[in-house]
């Protein structure tokens, strides 16, 4: 990446590049920019995020999807390389000797529905209840 | 007791990962005109950076944005209504400066994009926004449908891409802005949970709600109001919600705000121009006396682009086969005097002909032969396929049948292209998140008539229903006068579809006479009397308003740049405001500051991801299969799930044993599951054994667990234990068999390789086979026997007494279906009668027998049960007249 003595806004970055402040936004989310020279608040962009910008637009209008464009510019070096997007998964561990897995993007009414089978089970497990009530179905 | 939360095992980040948007509940009130719906959109940010969440949704027919509220913890507030341009500005100086802000955009093929920027972490924030939403009205009831999903359509400049998770579209910028689409999910995984409580109000007493798509609870709540509500917890946004709602009596009926009819106004009435209509009149078709029929001239237009395969190439709900089905038996509808042209479309448009033809005998068989072959493949180039109609039109003045999805782009330009053509287009949309919006905009601006049906309905029942309408309508070029002003644009009256006048005059005076005339009456009607039912002030005038933007959009789409584009953006402009109302130009905004708020901090952007439409998935193929073979939830469940294999043996003695009625036991899950595949009967009296393996859908729970076979006569047993092979066929050879070998081996190998053609799927329904003695059977799919009869109204055969025979035996059967599906198959029980009637007489010593078996069987009251019925197609015309005549 090449030094810039350029510091834009997200608001003047959009304005230079042509793309709406959203769509910027949304190809930060999907990591086809670099990160911000300045990040936190007062964040910066500079003329590599211009250049990047011009070239997703040159490659946008060749047909490439917004991956594709990704995976070329990360071929040239342009961005830093991704790595796969994680699965998510809580561990409850109700005891040293019990954990279980729950995927953390599941629906949320089915949330609550292993939330709620998983109520009476670690009930049964936690050590504390272990020798107070008979064990077993 | 609340599980812990311990740890959180994240591969790369350690962020945990969750919903932006975590619910959608539809709450409001739904009449029989029109609904006031609110939609609680809950959003919460579980990551450690501030989100920013987009939400793109499908605007439901005649649907708009009236207003938001914004609701966090220690504050609300309300949106305003401001240019699209300046309401984007001010969004995006709020995310700059760190508030809360939240931004509602209507775009192009009915879309809205609701982004809710800056929402700090663990912050959980509700938009609720109230949405003015149309009906499909009915003589006695009405369909209202709200979309929790987008269709993903087609566009020839869109990538569209399969991931893991389900598929992306993304769409041109030129056209489409800078509006992304979410990314659909096949599984439940990822995607948000919704919910609905309704309070529906059906107009009258003994109102009758019910769901094709989501399982409900109905409540009365002692004012003539229900509450329908989901049963269950939530559900998954993989479908459009549609509930129907029936009243016993169709009534001519006066819906007014209810400041007219004399209510106290509450001060909260919405504000709309001055002249606004404030009432809407309802006269059921079923007031008019019927014009004559006259001969129609319809060209049918068969969607045959990739996405009609449905969930995927196995399908045997596939939306293409019903479509082929419900085009066959409208096309037995068709009397000699009809003219019909056929095209079918994908990427490109083919012609049956390029003329019209008139609907005889040998037109008809070339048609079905021609509509079996089509196999589905491209894209959806809708206005091709449309302007290749016209031409076969040769003009205007015609009816276009259009069978599709309606999964496409650019509607607005479709919409307005043909409203210019002078051809009315009636659609029948086949899908659970179809294009509703956009077919009912395109039959309401030709004056043609729509109707939606899910592919795992009766698509051809329904088709077979709506065409009906289309070959028979009540009253054409019709006009009405309120106290002798004129009504513009009433059009044409179909059955079951009632007469809808809006006020003309907008003074807040109630009608006193309507006047309603038309081709061929010798009178106008007069109807005086209507039974009153109070609206929310506003809502008539606002359902108005809703249409009228949504067809200057459209406008909008053909406009072009220039003076054209500004007119119509300033009218648009001028409905918006008045009526206080979000459309393409104007946009609803919002800006909450909250004390803590760090201007300069760029929010993490997250799109909502929504379901993969419930039998849809073409666009995703990969995805929606793989879904489909782990059986999870919200996709084509029912229709696929794990294949596992049963031997059956079974002697058959004739196709009906398998029994197409009372769905009772086995034999129909084989049928639906398996794809139909329905050995031949046997030929002059000989039984066939057949024995088969077939994959049937581990959802059938009796045949899996290898009992309750017991309601299914011809002794079917199964076989243990299920394996995962796909369908094995092996028959004794018979000499029927032998001939249809080739069939067999054809339907197998076209299942393996592709779409079934509808010829092996129905079992080979077309005159020219099996039974090449002349003689008609029925099939065990009416409507595939319906789509036989001849262009006098008759079933083939040998003798004109063979064939008044057999058409009064298949009148009995029709009537017996018929009342197991009202409505489906009248147009049909008239032609049959008609043949009968003009041939009794041909029939020595009949006559009187012929006329008593029309009456009853037109009743229903023959006495005669279908396997009876079928086994007279065999016997001797002695026997089976005897028979007949103890019947009746």
């Amino acid at each position: 990446m090449t030094d810039s003595p350029l510091h834009l806004s997200l608001t003047e970055l959009a304005d230079k590049s042509g793309f709406t402040a959203r769509t910027i936004r949304l190809y930060i989310s999907k990591k086809l920019l670099p990160p911000p020279l300045k990040a936190g608040r007062e964040a910066a962009y500079g003329q590599v995020h211009l250049d990047v910008l011009h070239s997703v637009k040159g490659l946008k209008d060749f047909g490439l999807t917004l991956e594709q464009i990704r995976n070329q510019l990360q071929e040239q070096g342009v961005i830093d390389p991704t790595l796969p997007v994680p699965v998510p998964w809580l561990i409850i561990q109700p005891a040293d000797d019990v954990a279980v897995m729950v995927r953390s993007d599941v629906a949320p009414w089915r949330r609550n529905l292993i939330d709620r089978a998983l109520v009476d089970f670690v009930r049964a497990v936690t050590p504390k209840n272990l020798g107070d009530e008979p064990t077993g179905e | 007791m609340e599980p812990a939360v311990n740890t959180l095992i994240d591969t790369s980040t350690g962020k945990a990962i969750d919903l932006a948007m975590q619910s959608l509940e539809v709450t409001g009130r739904v009449y029989p005109v029109g609904s006031f719906v609110r939609v609680i959109h809950r959003f919460r940010c579980l990551g450690t950076r501030p989100m920013e969440a987009i939400y793109v949704s499908q605007l439901p027919t005649n649907g708009v944005l009236r207003r938001f509220k914004v609701i966090g913890e220690n504050f609300e507030s309300d949106s305003k209504l401001e240019k699209r341009k300046k309401a984007r500005e001010t969004y995006e100086e709020g995310v700059a400066g760190g508030h809360l802000s939240v931004l509602a955009e209507t775009n192009q093929d009915g879309m809205v994009s609701l982004t809710v920027g800056q929402v700090q972490p663990d912050e959980e924030i509700s938009v609720i926004m109230d949405v003015v939403v149309g009906v499909d009205i009915k003589d006695a009831g009405f369909r209202f449908r709200y979309p929790f999903t987008l269709a993903p359509n087609y566009h020839p400049q869109a990538k569209a891409t399969a991931t893991e998770a389900g598929g992306t579209i993304e769409l041109p910028s030129d056209v489409f802005g800078d509006l992304v689409l979410p990314e659909w999910k096949a599984s439940g995984f990822g995607l948000h949970e919704v919910t609905f409580n309704l309070l529906v109000f059906g107009g009258g007493d003994l109102v009758t709600c019910s769901s094709p798509s989501h399982r409900i609870t109905v409540s009365p709540q002692g004012d003539g109001s229900h509450k329908v509500s989901l049963a269950g917890m939530a559900d998954t946004p993989n479908r459009d919600l549609v509930i129907d709602v029936s009243v016993p009596e169709a009534k001519p009926l006066l819906f007014a705000d209810a400041t007219l009819l004399g209510a106290t106004p509450t001060g909260n009435e919405p504000v709309t121009p001055a002249d606004a209509a404030r009432w809407t009149a309802l006269v059921p078709s079923t007031a008019l006396p019927k014009t004559t029929r006259q001969p129609r001239k319809v060209c049918f237009l068969l969607d045959r682009s990739g996405s009609m395969t449905g969930g995927y190439n196995h399908d045997p709900t596939a939306p293409i086969l019903g479509a082929k089905k419900a085009l066959l038996a409208c096309l037995s509808l068709l009397q000699s005097d009809d003219e019909f042209g056929i095209v079918h479309f994908g990427s490109d448009a083919t012609k049956f002909d390029n003329r019209m033809g008139k609907a005889d005998d040998v037109n008809r068989a070339r048609a079905a032969k021609w509509v079996e072959a089509i196999q589905c493949a491209g894209g959806t180039e809708m206005l091709t396929a449309l302007s290749a109609a016209t031409q076969v039109l040769g003009g205007p003045g015609g009816d276009i049948f259009l069978i599709t999805d309606g999964e496409v782009y650019g509607t607005g330009a479709i919409v307005e292209q043909m409203s210019a053509s002078g051809s009315r287009v009636h659609v029948l949309g086949i899908g659970t998140a179809a294009q509703h919006r956009f077919m009912a905009q395109l039959a309401r601006r030709t004056g043609g008539v729509a109707d939606m049906v899910s592919p795992s309905e009766n698509v051809a029942a329904t088709g077979l229903k709506l065409f009906g309408k289309v070959r028979e309508p009540v009253l054409t070029d019709t006009t009405a006068k309120v106290d002798g002003v004129d009504v513009k644009n009433v059009g044409t009256v179909w059955g079951g579809l009632p007469v809808l006048i809006n006020d003309p005059r907008g003074d807040g005076s109630l009608p006193g006479t309507i006047l309603i005339d038309g081709n061929g009456l010798k009178k106008a009607k007069a109807v005086k009397k209507f039974a009153k039912v109070e609206l929310p002030d506003g809502l008539v005038s606002l359902l108005w308003a809703g249409r009228r933007i949504e067809d200057l959009s459209s406008k909008l789409d053909m406009a072009g740049q220039g003076p054209m584009k500004d007119r119509i953006e300033q009218k648009m402009e001028d409905v918006s405001v008045g009526y206080s109302l979000a459309s393409r130009v104007m946009s609803l905004v919002a800006v909450v500051e909250r004390i803590g708020d760090q201007a300069g901090v760029t929010p993490d952007q997250t799109v909502v991801p929504v379901g993969v439409p419930e039998g849809s998935g073409t666009v995703f193929p990969a995805a929606v299969a793989h879904a489909s073979i782990l059986g999870q939830a919200g996709v084509g469940m029912g229709n696929t799930g794990m294949l596992r294999s049963m031997t059956l043996s079974s002697p058959l003695r004739s196709r009906r044993d398998y029994s197409s009625t009372g769905r009772k036991g086995f034999a129909p899950q084989i049928r639906r599951r398996a794809g139909h595949i329905i050995p031949e009967s046997s030929r002059g009296g000989q039984p066939i054994s057949v024995n088969y393996s077939m994959s049937i859908d581990s959802n059938l729970g009796p045949a899996t667990k290898g009992g309750s076979f017991g309601d299914f006569d011809d002794g079917v047993r199964s076989a243990a234990p299920p394996t995962m092979d796909f369908m094995d066929l092996e028959r004794e050879r018979g000499p029927v068999l032998k001939d249809n070998q080739d069939a067999f081996d054809g339907i197998f190998d076209s299942y393996q390789k592709g779409p079934i053609p509808v010829a092996a799927v129905c079992g080979a329904a077309t005159s020219s086979e099996p039974y090449d003695d002349g003689t008609f059977y029925p099939h065990n799919d009416l409507l595939v026997s319906l789509s036989e009869l001849l262009a006098d109204g008759g079933v083939r055969g040998n003798t004109l007494e063979e064939r008044v025979l057999h058409t009064l035996l298949l009148l009995f059967l029709v009537s017996l279906e018929s009342q197991k599906q009202p409505g489906v198959f009248d147009a049909h029980i008239v032609r049959l009668v008609e043949f009968l009637t003009a041939n009794k007489r041909s029939v020595s010593g009949r006559a009187s027998l012929v006329h008593k078996g029309i009456k009853l069987g037109v009743s229903g009251e023959a006495r005669l049960r279908e396997q009876s019925i079928v086994s007279l197609f065999r016997k001797p015309t002695s026997d089976a007249w005897e028979a007949v005549r103890l019947a009746v």
